[in-house]
């Protein structure tokens, strides 16, 4: 039965804490959902577990957390969708070989990285419920994940995405979303296979079947709300009630197949149809709610289950730290040295290294998944998100060092001078 | 020119990234990882007080939180009692910071394949001369 009073608190709670740490980030240049992950951690074991263990009992017992989870699994598939959504294949086409080699780098680097340290944490604190090969790829995931909607915020928030580094940076992380996804749903795949699924060949053949529906049937769906779009200026109420039924239909049939919810969402964003109007509109029908409400319950799902420094030993920090560098090691020095040998200049292959280093939210929803499927013990999970508050919290002060604010409004300017002459 | 830099690039950072990646995945493969324990234990009832924290627990009785070797065993007693130790050569030892006093002692062997794992060991109170240690066997409730 649920307790509908204490779900309500909980929102509420949830809600007022991340619109307050977020504006508190904001105030010191950070993206607001950087403060929005604070805050979900904030209300876990971290603090208010530490600081007030009968009041957090109190507003977040372990049986009312379920309700807590599945309004947070809705927000994400429908956050997935909206991040297929703002995907533009096009992106990649316009930036040609530097974007496809340090896109490419960006990921294989910090996954080779990932899976080495494997070699290393996988005795210490991994156990023998996962294989090597388990853990080893999806710590290689984890740490080559980018951040897509986070760095797309940052762009804008520094009116950099009109500049050539602000649009490669976007090219590259959009590689690197489907690729990362497509590497997880493998790994999810061979993991649930190897703890006694169905057979592989019938989740290989499901899949290919709903890959093919999606293109060839359901793409040209989508094309008849884009038509209508384009014809009135509208989408009418019963129009966006199909997407969403399409959205959880996605979801449910990936789910269903073995992979995971969200890869069905976030393919069903990406083969929308693109035309920027549409695209606008129908992020803003959905953005506020995923955004705003939906978002933060799983931020505070995913603080609930990270304990961050309370009570470890100074092995923990150790690993932790081994971790970070690591993942700033690969991803940073990966793409920053691919960017440079693909003949970008120093100053802007350092800007797109640093970009393509926010995990954020990206990271939080992988080391979920994984810590449900159990490849990752809720240690490594703490050290994980860590890693992704430390990639993210960087990028902002980094960005600002290498590349500031007024040079970039300058080469700006300078392309949009260019394009007009 | 650019098109042999592309596939020179192509060899450096991506084809020679993901033939260290095979070779991690080899060499993991001998790997053992240990045992895992974390989770919640069902006790088998022992009405004995000398059980300390096990005499009045209610089921399950122990929960175990792992971070590779390190354990934090926390008793569902009324009175929460945990304890600090290690998982070495298939062994858990911890004791307890102190219970009335005195502190408490877990010592059990680990055995069984992950999902049908069992605890046999005793608890016992460091210089307690009343009490002889007690034995005990859990098993696991679930991942």
């Amino acid at each position: 039965m649920i307790d509908l009073f204490k779900l309500i608190l909980q929102i509420g709670v949830i809600l007022l804490t991340a619109r307050i740490v977020g504006m508190l980030f904001k105030k010191i240049h950070q993206p607001q959902v950087m403060g929005e992950m604070v805050a979900g951690i904030l209300l876990g074991p971290t603090l208010l577990g530490w600081l007030a263990p009968a009041m957090s009992k109190a507003l977040f017992p372990a049986p009312s957390l379920g309700y807590l989870n599945a309004l947070s699994q809705v927000g994400l598939v429908l956050f997935m969708f909206l991040v297929g959504l703002s995907l533009n294949p096009k992106e990649l086409r316009e930036h040609g070989h530097a974007a496809v080699l340090t896109s490419h780098v960006s990921i294989v680097t910090p996954f080779c990285l990932g899976s080495l340290t494997a070699l290393f944490l996988y005795p210490r604190l991994s156990d023998d419920s996962v294989s090597f090969m388990g853990f080893a790829l999806f710590m290689g995931a984890a740490m080559s994940i980018t951040a897509f909607p986070v760095l797309a915020r940052i762009l804008t928030e520094r009116d950099l995405l009109r500049s050539r580094m602000g649009t490669l940076a976007i090219a590259c992380a959009a590689v690197d979303d489907v690729t990362g996804w497509c590497i997880l749903a493998y790994i999810i795949l061979l993991i649930r296979t190897t703890h006694g699924g169905r057979p592989i060949w019938v989740t290989l053949g499901g899949l290919l079947v709903y890959i093919f529906l999606m293109l060839l049937g359901i793409k040209r769906l989508l094309a008849r709300f884009e038509t209508s779009f384009l014809k009135t200026g509208r989408i009418t109420e019963n129009a966006l009630a199909c997407m969403v039924l399409l959205v959880l239909a996605s979801a449910l049939t990936t789910e269903a197949l073995g992979i995971h919810l969200l890869f069905g969402a976030f393919l069903m964003g990406a083969i929308m149809p693109k035309s920027p109007d549409f695209i606008q509109y129908v992020l803003h029908k959905f953005e506020p709610v995923t955004v705003l409400v939906l978002l933060p319950l799983f931020f505070a799902y995913s603080g609930l289950r990270t304990n961050i420094g309370i009570g470890h030993n100074g092995m923990w920090w150790v690993f932790a730290s081994i971790v970070i560098v690591v993942a700033i090691a690969g991803k940073l020095g990966g793409s920053m040295i691919a960017a440079r040998f693909a003949g970008i200049g120093w100053r802007d292959a350092a800007s797109l290294g640093i970009l393509m280093n926010t995990r954020g939210l990206m990271e939080l929803v992988i080391l979920n998944i994984g810590l449900d499927i159990g490849v990752i013990s809720p240690a490594v999970f703490s050290m994980m998100v860590l890693m992704a508050l430390v990639t993210t919290f960087m990028t902002t002060p980094l960005l600002e060092w290498a590349y500031p604010v007024h040079l970039m409004r300058n080469e700006v300017d300078a392309l949009a001078t260019e394009r007009v002459a | 020119m650019f098109k042999n830099n592309l596939t020179f690039g192509y060899v450096l950072f991506v084809g020679i990234p993901l033939l260290i990646l095979i070779g991690t995945l080899r060499a993991g493969a001998d790997l053992s990882a240990l045992p895992a324990v974390s989770g919640d234990w069902t006790v088998e009832p022992t009405p004995n007080k000398c059980a300390g924290p096990l005499a009045n627990a209610s089921q399950p009785a122990l929960s175990i939180y792992q971070t590779g070797s390190n354990l934090l065993i926390a008793f569902n007693d009324p009175r929460k009692t945990t304890l600090a130790g290690k998982l070495e050569d298939g062994s858990v030892t911890a004791v307890s910071a102190t219970t009335g006093g005195r502190a408490l002692r877990l010592e059990a062997a680990v055995s069984g394949e992950p999902g049908h794992r069992s605890l046999q060991g005793r608890l016992s109170f460091d210089g307690s001369s009343a009490c002889a240690p007690v034995p005990f066997r859990a098993v696991k409730s679930g991942k």
